[in-house]
């Protein structure tokens, strides 16, 4: 030993172990003692969600930490403490139902003490933000990204959202409606801007700011409805003014599968694709396939066309798949199940998956009632090649067809579990509304074998009373058992012990999946938008 | 180019020049002793085992990019990823760990501290306040006044 201290007696070293610590970790840590105090409280102040169903710091530890907030959650409209003390603010996230017209002053102000601001988000769904807000955010020279949620934007708003546009690095407008300026010679480029997103919009997609953001490397367009687009501009906007574009997003109400295979043939290169209510068909898949090699990302969600012969073939093509959802496969697809034509007999002619880099993988693989255990066996062996798998969904909320019959993948050590073991990154797994009987020894063995499993959701057993024995193993790991259903939200069918106790871990949890959630909230709001 | 370094207890290693300068501190010292090369660089505060360690550590990283220390709220909320060779490379025992730690402080090799400081991290995940003082063998030296406002912390941070 050369060193008489341990490394956390240095100051320098406690401030770099705080970076790798959540929000309960450097409040315990700050507790130790007066120096381990001194280390932690910056790191731990660094964030602060201040909300009204949360307990909030101390006010006069807001005054004395004030300037180590970097990070503002505001959850309600009661910040007065905030304005008056924060100056070192960098990202301001505002989640709020903002109406009254002194909180927005209240707002402006604190835009305006905090120069140093980089990232503004407004979560919530808002009436127009008064003008003196949007002047205020102009004076925030190092603002790259802005999230705007509102009903709408007039002429006047939108001109002053552009002209902040100009050192913007990513622009996010949710709104209804917008109006833009009835002449665009004002800004000639958007030099820095790489991300580009409208959503819920009932206007055509403003290809005019679009064409001047020569490094945009994402374009998310959600209307709606279907708006009077023209295709034939976005394919000359992806060919000619945006080349750079490898992420898209698409929501125009039911593109067809002609216009989905132009726009996919103007890419240059698609790394990342989602697409929204559409008609995916055979002529979109084909100028999909000719980006296999580069797709990383690939989303479909109420996409019609997409068949399972399609899905088996982006698994068994798409090398660097990273996240893959949407779709459903039929077994007889998966394994490759042909009628030979002289003797009529059925044989298998199994292709492997190739996309071993896949971490999150959401698809309805069906087909299997009535079928013999050596095809889930077979199956289960193709989802182990998997081995980086984070989050496995196979329930049917993520194909097309909302509800076929329960014919999914059985997990039991019976038909084949066991060759699962190779997946050592799984998470979670979801098996909603696929019929499971499993047995005490199923899940023991998941928790033995998957050393990260933290949720796994559906009903595992039929029988009410055997499937609570079997929560009562998960929970006993701190792996949580929910059930998902579309109509209702996630609901704990748990019983009340310890309620005390799960309250909190299912409150920190909520904290950590806050972003998370809130794009779930979206898709929701998107979802009624569209039924309406 | 080769550069020739002196652990605490007198050992010398040769390496490559740009694999030592992943340490702040050798960097510095080769920019003002260019001329002065022919003896090795004295490293006072790390031992032969340690020494060993890091050079494994920076021959395995000498084409990583350099990581900032950076101010910015969003850079520092992404930790770099930990690939299957760090974690092999971490499966020591834990004084060897916090050798590694102080080591990689003095020297400045910035992601083996970042690497071996989440190490550290992990220890102290979950641990209460009274196991964290029994561990590290610190007193609690807060005033009762002080230890009230603690009090409320904890009740803020149980989110």
């Amino acid at each position: 030993m050369i060193y008489s201290e341990a490394p956390m007696d240095l100051p320098e070293i406690r401030s770099t172990v705080a970076q790798f610590l959540n929000h309960s970790d450097l409040a315990r840590a700050a507790r130790v003692c007066k120096s381990w105090n001194a280390s932690f409280i910056p790191s731990l102040y660094s964030e602060v969600h201040w909300c009204p169903e949360f307990k909030n710091p101390l006010n006069e530890n807001i005054i004395t930490y004030a300037d180590h907030i970097q990070y503002l959650h505001l959850l309600m409209d009661r910040f007065q403490l905030l304005t008056e003390h924060c100056t070192k603010l960098q990202v301001l996230d505002i989640s709020f139902e903002c109406q009254d017209p002194e909180v927005w002053d209240n707002l402006s102000t604190l835009v305006r003490r905090n120069p140093r601001i980089k990232s503004l988000y407004t979560r919530y769904r808002r009436p127009e933000p008064p003008k003196a807000f949007l002047e205020a955010l102009s004076t925030c020279s190092r603002l790259r990204k802005l999230n705007v949620r509102m009903d709408k934007l007039d002429e006047i708003r939108m001109e002053l959202i552009l002209d902040i546009a100009i050192r913007l690095e990513y622009l996010r407008i949710s709104c209804f409606k917008i109006i833009l300026p009835k002449s665009m010679d004002k800004w000639s480029c958007f030099p820095v801007m790489e991300e580009l997103a409208f959503d819920h919009t009932h206007v055509p997609i403003p290809l005019e700011i679009f064409r001047k953001c020569p490094k945009l490397r994402t374009l998310t367009w959600r209307a709606c409805e279907r708006t009077s687009d023209s295709v034939f501009d976005l394919c000359d906007l992806l060919r000619i003014h945006c080349p750079l574009i490898e992420n898209l997003t698409l929501s125009s109400q039911s593109l067809t599968d002609m216009e989905l295979s132009l726009i996919l043939d103007s890419c240059r290169e698609v790394t990342l694709l989602s697409i929204y209510y559409s008609m995916f068909g055979e002529q979109a898949f084909q100028s999909l396939s000719r980006h296999f090699s580069k797709i990383q990302k690939l989303y479909f969600t109420k996409c019609r066309g997409l068949t399972s012969a399609m899905v088996q073939q982006i698994m068994t093509s798409y090398p660097n798949l990273i996240e893959f959802s949407g779709g459903s496969l039929d077994a007889r697809d998966l394994l490759g199940i042909v009628k030979d034509e002289a003797t009529g007999e059925e044989k298998m002619v199994t292709q492997d998956w190739v996309c071993t880099h896949i971490q999150d993988l959401a698809i309805f693989i069906n087909g299997l009632e009535g079928k013999p255990d050596d095809w889930h066996r077979r199956i289960l062996q193709q989802i182990a090649k998997l081995k980086k798998l984070k989050i496995l969904v196979l329930s049917p909320h993520s194909s097309y067809n909302p509800r076929p019959p329960n014919d999914g993948l059985n997990f039991s050590l019976r038909t084949g579990l066991d060759s699962l073991s190779s997946l050592k990154q799984l998470t979670v797994l979801d098996i909603s509304d696929l019929r499971q009987e499993m047995e005490e020894q199923d899940v023991r063995w998941m928790l033995e074998v998957w050393p990260k499993l933290s949720s796994v959701l559906g009903i595992l057993h039929p029988n009410k009373g055997r499937w609570e024995t079997l929560r009562k193993i998960l929970k006993e790991r701190k792996v949580t058992n929910y059930v998902y259903s579309i109509s209702e939200n996630a609901t704990d069918v748990g019983s009340g012990e310890d309620a005390e106790q799960e309250e909190e871990e299912v409150e920190e949890e909520v904290k950590e999946e806050v972003e998370e959630d809130e794009e779930e909230e979206e898709e929701e709001e998107e979802e009624e938008l569209v039924n309406a | 180019m080769k550069v020739t370094l002196e652990s605490s207890d007198g050992q010398v290693f040769t390496v490559d020049k740009e694999v030592a300068e992943l340490s702040v501190i050798i960097k510095e010292m080769l920019v003002i002793e260019q001329a002065n090369q022919d003896h090795p660089i004295p490293l006072l505060n790390v031992g032969a085992v340690e020494l060993a360690k890091v050079i494994e550590y920076c021959e395995h990283h000498r084409n990583d990019p350099t990581i900032d220390d950076d101010e910015d709220y969003d850079s520092r909320k992404k930790p770099i990823e930990m690939d299957d060779w760090d974690k092999q490379f971490t499966i020591v025992n834990k004084e060897m760990m916090f050798e590694l730690i102080l080591a990689a402080n003095s020297m400045q090799v910035k992601p083996l501290l970042h690497l071996g400081c989440r190490y550290a991290a992990d220890i102290v995940k979950r641990m209460s306040p009274t196991e964290i003082r029994d561990l590290f063998q610190i007193d609690d030296d807060f005033t009762p006044e002080e230890q009230d406002k603690i009090e409320w912390e904890k009740q803020w941070t149980k989110l």
